[in-house]
């Protein structure tokens, strides 16, 4: 057996062993939730879609996992003016609550790509949390993580990847990216162009590892904080 | 035909037979249009007041310049509805039509452009993300604002408060329009980067009111050079 052979059958053993552990204290412990926010200006549509793929191997993690997916698309939430910061929320002030609730383990934020970057929807979003900061950081010590859609392989997922990673950093937000074995900074999916991922098997692997890793990644928290 | 649906229609048209006008505009000694967009939510303030600043070195570089300031503060614009494909993305009817679109066309698509938004949470404004979906009109069906210089300018509440993060979103967004983007004179490398740390009164961040101006000196230098070698 080489190095890289064994590196591999003993972590996997490894953690293995851990996740067994993981289940045994679950049962002592609350339930962690993990919500998906699409930020999709169209319902039900690809960004939607690699969410719940996230959300499912999240669940997938552990039973004590609980998922919820919010859809930001028909609930009015307008662009954010700090002169008056209610006027644009909308629908927003419904999911004040939902988002910070102490259940709430981990927050993935899913965005397609619009002209290399996040939609305005979701840059609203992102700007109306100024009340999560205001609320004694409300958001604080939850993961975070992003998928993001594209109409191109290349179409600007890096960029607004980034781009809501910086925002959420300033919630003190515990800021992942997919988890291994792509580990790199979070789910980066295309859409064909006819509103499917389904082909995208390199972005669907990505949506998987990310929804699993924060999982992970908010179980553990949700022990160390027991 | 309703206004709005009269200014969509006429737009294409319109920009196209004025394209090549910019170029011989340099050449007899006519206008060169600068226009510059705020992109704050509130207006006259720290963003606009930083673009006027630009724009105004911009008009300092040659008699042939003419400056315009969009204040985007007040103004409704939401972004994109989206589609399957850029080409099939729905867009919204709001004050971007009548507000912004008459300006940004008239007579023709500017010789240059400055940007400016100030930054939320490391990025551009909402407002400001929403104004640059909207400018998909002039990418399809026919690229308008191709070669036009594009130059960002950035406020935030703290010192290193993502000025440079949302500079280069912005660049990244027009990109998209085949645009030039340039950056400012030295000391002002990737544009003007401004720091509100007066209560609202910008013209006291000494560094930032310098960049504002590299910017605007740079992209109108870019934008008569560019008109120059046009003709």
């Amino acid at each position: 057996m080489n190095r890289r052979r064994f590196l591999a059958t003993s972590l996997a053993a490894g953690t293995a062993g851990s996740a067994a552990s993981t289940a045994a204290v679950a049962k002592d412990r609350k339930p962690v939730k993990i919500v998906g926010v699409s930020c999709s200006p169209r319902k039900g549509k690809t960004t939607a879609a690699a969410l719940s793929i996230c959300l499912e191997a999240a669940k997938a993690v552990d039973p004590g996992v609980t998922t919820e997916l919010i859809e930001l698309a028909g609930r009015n939430i307008g662009v954010f003016d700090p002169a008056d910061p209610k006027a644009g929320q909308g629908g927003f002030a419904d999911l004040i609550p939902v988002v910070s609730d102490p259940n709430v383990g981990g927050i993935i934020v899913g965005t397609p790509i619009y002209l290399g970057n996040m939609t305005s929807l979701c840059k609203a979003f992102l700007d109306h949390c100024i009340v999560f900061r205001q609320q004694k950081f409300a958001l604080s010590g939850k993961v975070a993580g992003i998928v993001a859609v594209g109409a191109a392989r290349n179409g600007g997922q890096e960029l607004a990847i980034q781009s809501i990673h910086a925002a959420l950093l300033c919630q003190e937000m515990i800021v992942v990216g997919d988890g291994q074995p792509t580990a790199h900074f979070g789910a980066a999916l295309v859409n064909d162009g006819k509103d499917s991922i389904a082909s995208d098997a390199v972005g669907i692997s990505t949506a998987k590892n990310l929804g699993r890793h924060v999982a992970e990644v908010a179980l553990k928290l949700a022990l160390t904080s027991s | 035909m309703d206004r709005r649906k009269f200014l969509a229609t006429t737009l294409t048209a319109g920009t196209a037979a004025s394209m090549t006008s910019a170029a011989t505009a340099a050449q007899e000694g006519k206008t060169i249009r600068i226009v510059g967009v705020s992109c704050s939510p509130r207006k006259g303030k720290t963003t606009a007041t930083a673009i006027q600043v630009a724009l105004d070195a911009a008009k300092a570089v040659d008699p042939r310049i003419k400056t315009e300031l969009i204040d985007l503060g007040g103004l409704k614009i939401a972004g994109s509805l989206g589609g399957a494909t850029s080409a099939e993305a729905k867009q919204p009817e709001d004050d971007f039509e009548l507000e912004v679109l008459p300006v940004l066309k008239a007579p023709r698509v500017p010789d240059g452009m400055i940007i400016g938004s100030p930054s939320y949470f490391r990025s551009m404004s909402a407002l400001c993300k929403a104004f640059i979906e909207r400018l998909q009109i002039f990418r399809e069906p026919k690229l308008l604002l191709v070669d036009i210089p594009v130059g960002v300018l950035a406020t935030g509440a703290y010192r290193n408060g993502g000025q440079e993060l949302v500079i280069e979103q912005i660049q990244t967004a027009m990109l998209v329009h085949e645009v030039m983007v340039v950056g400012g004179k030295p000391r002002a490398h990737q544009g003007a980067t401004l720091w509100n740390a007066y209560k609202d009164d910008i013209m006291k961040d000494e560094f930032g009111i310098e960049t504002a101006k590299q910017l605007g000196v740079r992209v109108a230098e870019a934008a008569l050079k560019l008109a120059a070698r046009a003709s």
